[in-house]
């Protein structure tokens, strides 16, 4: 009964994080349409539309690897789809990661370059209009919906365990602080500053870069089968430690050995026990595997083996 | 978690509050080096390179449709102008490092210089071209306040094409 609930709940998790990426994609095919209207350098307008692109990385790889992740295992398949998220996850910190290298370097060039921009007018019915005006329009309407949209996201994706929709989240959040330091560049342009956009946007790809180094780190250790990191990414997952004394706390336990992994959003692996008795050796497994199913949500998953040695390679201090 | 919302609600609101103060202000944009607070009143450094109808040197005097939006601009800030003669390349260079003010020779939007000097929106198109006036580069308010003259005198320009096309040792086909 309990268990209903929560799938249900997750299902119902699941659709609000589908629609909240599909929104995330509406808005940046929009924005793409309303760049190439506005932008008026050429130069600048391929900048933000490279940049558009890869924030739609995540979003796209999120909406696959979602309905890929939740088939069923099947015959060529045994372990299941779960691995769909993991993929996704590498891509999209790779593309946030390029974001943040892309904004450095060009933001760097401009500074070495000494790239003086002009920013002409317009004129709408008559009134000449500075068009830097219409930049800030045209760039600061996105930062109220964005900022919503990625908490939003980062919210579902502390409850739902899925990374891509993390790393989307922090896609999101660069994406309006890019806008805001472009903001900022544009007003101090028109103060005759002509390295202040350049220097917002260093700032800013500094922050994206880190976000990305640290994503791209967990997704890169978590397709090496590192022990689970949870969807927060700095933090060790206390799962591990829980199962661990969990399967020492068993009276017929003599020693474990957990090894367990991330495998999307779930947690799966195997535990090998040196049993005190030959006695009772299959209920007791049976019984132990149970047990750490129920445990939590994310272990749907899980091979107990009894065994009369580790494997040498394992010190048992890790 | 509400108070930060709110706390991010009234940064926005006084940054969109002061951005509309700065659209109001009469000498916002301003120039990267100043150079409209010194022509005005001043003195206009003003390359050309013939190429008529747009520049027309004949002996006596200067004349051509882009030498008149000049000197009418020039007029309405008070200035003198100081006209400078060379071939079209050497002027853009020395637009480039803001020798000049303004360089005018029929130069077009499709200038393989605009990487390198900014140019005014089209105050005309002509067969197929549109005309602009090179301004230094990042001289924000300059390039405001010529665009700005060119909008209003966007009624008078056809009448000097006019002008200037229909004279008779000058016979464009058209």
């Amino acid at each position: 009964m309990g268990e209903e609930k929560t799938e249900r709940k997750e299902l119902e998790l699941m659709k609000k994080a589908r629609f909240v990426v599909w929104l995330t994609i509406g808005y940046l095919i929009l924005d793409i349409i309303i760049l190439y209207f506005t932008m008026q350098s050429s130069q600048a307008m391929k900048a933000a539309w490279i940049e558009d692109l890869l924030y739609l990385i995540p979003s796209i790889s999120f909406l696959i690897a979602s309905k890929i992740a939740t088939k069923p295992a099947s015959k060529n398949f045994r372990f299941g789809y779960d691995r769909a998220y993991t993929i996704g996850f590498l891509l999209s910190s790779f593309a946030l990661f390029t974001i943040g290298v892309y904004l450095l370097i060009e933001s760097l060039l401009k500074l070495v370059n000494h790239e003086v921009v002009t920013i002409g007018t317009t004129s709408i019915f008559g009134e000449t209009i500075w068009f830097g005006w219409l930049m800030i329009l045209a760039i600061g309407y996105s930062i109220v919906p964005v900022f919503l949209i990625g908490k939003e996201k980062l919210k579902i994706s502390k409850k739902v365990n899925i990374q891509i929709l993390y790393v989307d989240a922090k896609g999101q959040k660069a994406d309006w602080l890019t806008s805001v330091a472009t903001i900022f560049g544009i007003v101090g342009i028109g103060f005759g500053l002509w390295w202040a956009d350049a220097v917002a946007a260093i700032v800013i790809a500094l922050d994206i870069l880190s976000d990305g180094v640290k994503s791209l780190k967990a997704a890169t250790s978590e397709a090496m089968d590192r022990t689970p990191l949870n969807a927060f990414l700095q933090k060790e997952e206390p799962l591990v430690k829980k199962i661990e004394e969990l399967v020492q706390n068993e009276d017929w336990v003599k020693d474990s050995l957990v090894r367990f992994r991330r495998s999307g959003n779930k947690v799966t692996g195997e535990i090998l026990v040196m049993s005190q008795t030959e006695e009772n050796l299959q209920e007791n497994i049976h019984e132990l595997k149970e047990k750490i199913t129920n445990f939590n949500w994310q272990i749907t998953e899980v091979v107990v083996s009894p065994v009369k040695e580790f494997p040498e390679i394992f010190d048992k201090k890790i | 978690m509400v108070q930060k919302r709110n706390t991010v609600a009234i940064l926005f609101l006084f940054i969109v509050i002061c951005l509309s103060c700065l659209s109001s202000c009469d000498n916002y944009p301003q120039d990267t080096y100043g150079t409209f607070e010194e022509v005005k009143g001043g003195t206009l450094l003003v390359g050309y390179a013939e190429n008529p109808p747009w520049v027309i040197a004949s002996e006596r005097e200067l004349a051509g449709i882009e030498v008149e939006l000049i000197k009418g601009f020039a007029k309405s800030i008070n200035a003198e102008i100081e006209w400078v003669n060379k071939n079209q390349h050497l002027l853009l260079e020395e637009l480039e490092h803001r020798n000049l003010h303004f360089v005018i020779s029929g130069l077009t939007k499709s200038t393989p210089w605009t990487s390198r000097v900014s140019v005014t929106g089209s105050f005309l198109e002509y067969q197929g071209q549109k005309h602009v006036i090179a301004v230094p580069p990042g001289e924000h308010r300059l390039l405001f306040e010529l665009e700005d003259f060119l909008n209003e005198e966007e009624g008078a320009i056809p009448e000097l094409l006019n002008h200037y096309t229909g004279i008779e040792w000058y016979n464009l086909e058209d």
